[in-house]
């Protein structure tokens, strides 16, 4: 298998601040990796750097051999296959449930709406919310509107996932229901790239593990062996202060 | 002083005919507006062009900030010196679109950025276009946000449009006049307009509230 996505030497700053000091990743196909460090070490940026949600002020990003941070048909083409879900879910407000993962397939994808309806209902069952079909988002929890947010981007049919904090908005019991259904989406092909707080959860799933501090990639490797017997300072320092807080 | 509607009532068909005046103008100027409004609050909001941006703004700000009645006079009386012609009807339209829709773009501009930036964002990353975005995503939230001043500006140009009676235009208010002028009893004739203007502006705050009824149901 392939690598399917390549950072190489990114800088980005907000103004004075630098986010991404010089970050450099390659994830292979079907892979599961984590990126776990600190609040405000990048993570979210590094992350939405990879579909083309932040203009990056150096350094290139590869998906599938393909500068994604240029707009060009191609990078468009490529970007469409790569899924995202939000801390803050982001459902359209004004759909129902099943609109929102049925229209954007009919809107964007040109899909017909019997198909759509099909994959709709399909995907509905996969996050065993088909009773919630014509709730709209403000009716749902947060654990349901996450949920539904993961099946609308499942409706694309990506080769890559991406998860921004999928969990960090929800209390515990809601935040493992969302984790379950991720866990549940595990197959061979679909890369998952997810940004979290959720350590046990990482362990469980994950092939790789980044720790990201100060904009740039500290340690990486298998999360067993990094997480038992962690031989960098600062992800000691992070992994104490997780275990404090929990 | 007696009060005497009597006039009011023989003068009620001339009266009748000329608010069907306003609500032509009304609702021919404020669909304009409507027009005019959304495409200047777009492209303020979408598109950051720096020549175009500082083109809409001199727009918004000019319009805004001179009074209507100047405004009327300029394109009735002032454009046909330079060779532009038009009828009463025609310039008052003019200028009560380009007036209400200079107040309505604005409106759309702040309903667009009150829109959660997030909203952008999940549909660029399920593949949108701009202009999809704009259609499926921004516009059908905006627009709920925007109902109340939206009505509030049609409920504007239907008050502003008895201004039009200077460039002699028959509607309403022009009609009071002229029954004024032949029958001089002012009490019961401009009681008689603004009661006529109350029920129309009324009208408008209901159709506001049923249409803030309907949007209701996404539960918000």
């Amino acid at each position: 298998m392939g690598t399917i996505i390549e950072l190489r030497n990114v800088h980005k700053n907000f103004g004075e601040l630098k986010v991404l000091n010089g970050a450099s990743l390659t994830i292979d196909e079907g892979e599961i990796v984590a990126i776990i460090g600190p609040s405000g070490s990048g993570k979210s940026t590094l992350i939405r750097c990879i579909n083309g949600l932040e203009n990056i002020q150096s350094g290139e990003i590869l998906v599938r051999n393909c500068l994604i941070n240029t707009q060009t048909l191609e990078s468009n083409k490529i970007r469409r296959k790569i899924g995202m879900v939000f801390q803050n879910f982001n459902l359209f407000p004004h759909y129902t449930a099943l609109e929102n993962i049925v229209l954007p397939c009919i809107t964007v994808n040109k899909m017909n709406e019997n198909n759509a309806m099909e994959l709709g209902m399909s995907l509905l069952h996969k996050v065993r919310l088909e009773d919630k079909m014509n709730s709209y988002p403000a009716s749902l929890s947060g654990g349901q509107k996450q949920r539904i947010a993961i099946a609308r981007a499942l409706a694309m049919e990506p080769d890559i996932m991406l998860f921004d904090e999928p969990t960090s908005a929800l209390d515990p019991e809601l935040a493992y229901e969302v984790l379950d259904t991720m866990a549940g989406l595990v197959h061979n092909g679909l890369t998952m790239v997810i940004v979290t707080h959720q350590i046990n959860f990482v362990k469980t799933i994950a092939h790789r593990l980044f720790f990201l501090d100060e904009g740039e990639i500290c340690v990486q490797g298998k999360p067993d062996e990094i997480l038992n017997n962690p031989e960098n300072d600062r992800l000691n320092k992070f992994l104490m202060r997780l275990k404090q807080s929990l | 002083m007696k009060m005497n509607f009597d006039v009011v009532f023989q003068n009620m068909p001339f009266l009748l005919a000329a608010t069907l005046v306003t609500v032509e103008i009304t609702l021919i100027s404020f669909l304009l507006a409507l027009c005019i409004a959304f495409v200047v609050g777009t492209l303020r909001y979408y598109f950051k062009s720096r020549t175009l941006g500082i083109l809409l703004m001199l727009y918004v700000e000019i319009f805004r900030g001179s009074p209507l009645l100047i405004q009327l006079f300029l394109i009735y009386y002032g454009l046909p010196s330079v060779g532009v012609v038009m009828s009463a009807f025609t310039a008052g339209i003019l200028g009560l679109a380009l007036n209400g829709g200079a107040y309505i773009s604005e409106i759309i501009r702040a309903s667009f950025m009150s829109v959660d930036k997030g909203q952008r964002e999940a549909a660029f990353s399920l593949g949108y276009s701009n202009l999809k975005t704009i259609y499926h995503i921004i516009l059908p939230q905006a627009i709920r946000i925007a109902i109340p001043s939206l009505m509030n500006s049609f409920s504007s140009i239907l008050k502003d449009s008895s201004l039009v009676s200077v460039i002699s235009i028959t509607e309403l208010a022009r009609a009071g006049n002229l029954i004024y002028y032949r029958t001089t009893r002012p009490f019961e004739i401009y009681l008689t307009l603004g009661i006529f203007y109350i029920l129309m502006t009324v009208t408008i705050s209901l159709f506001s509230k049923y249409l803030e009824g309907r949007s209701r149901k996404w539960g918000l």
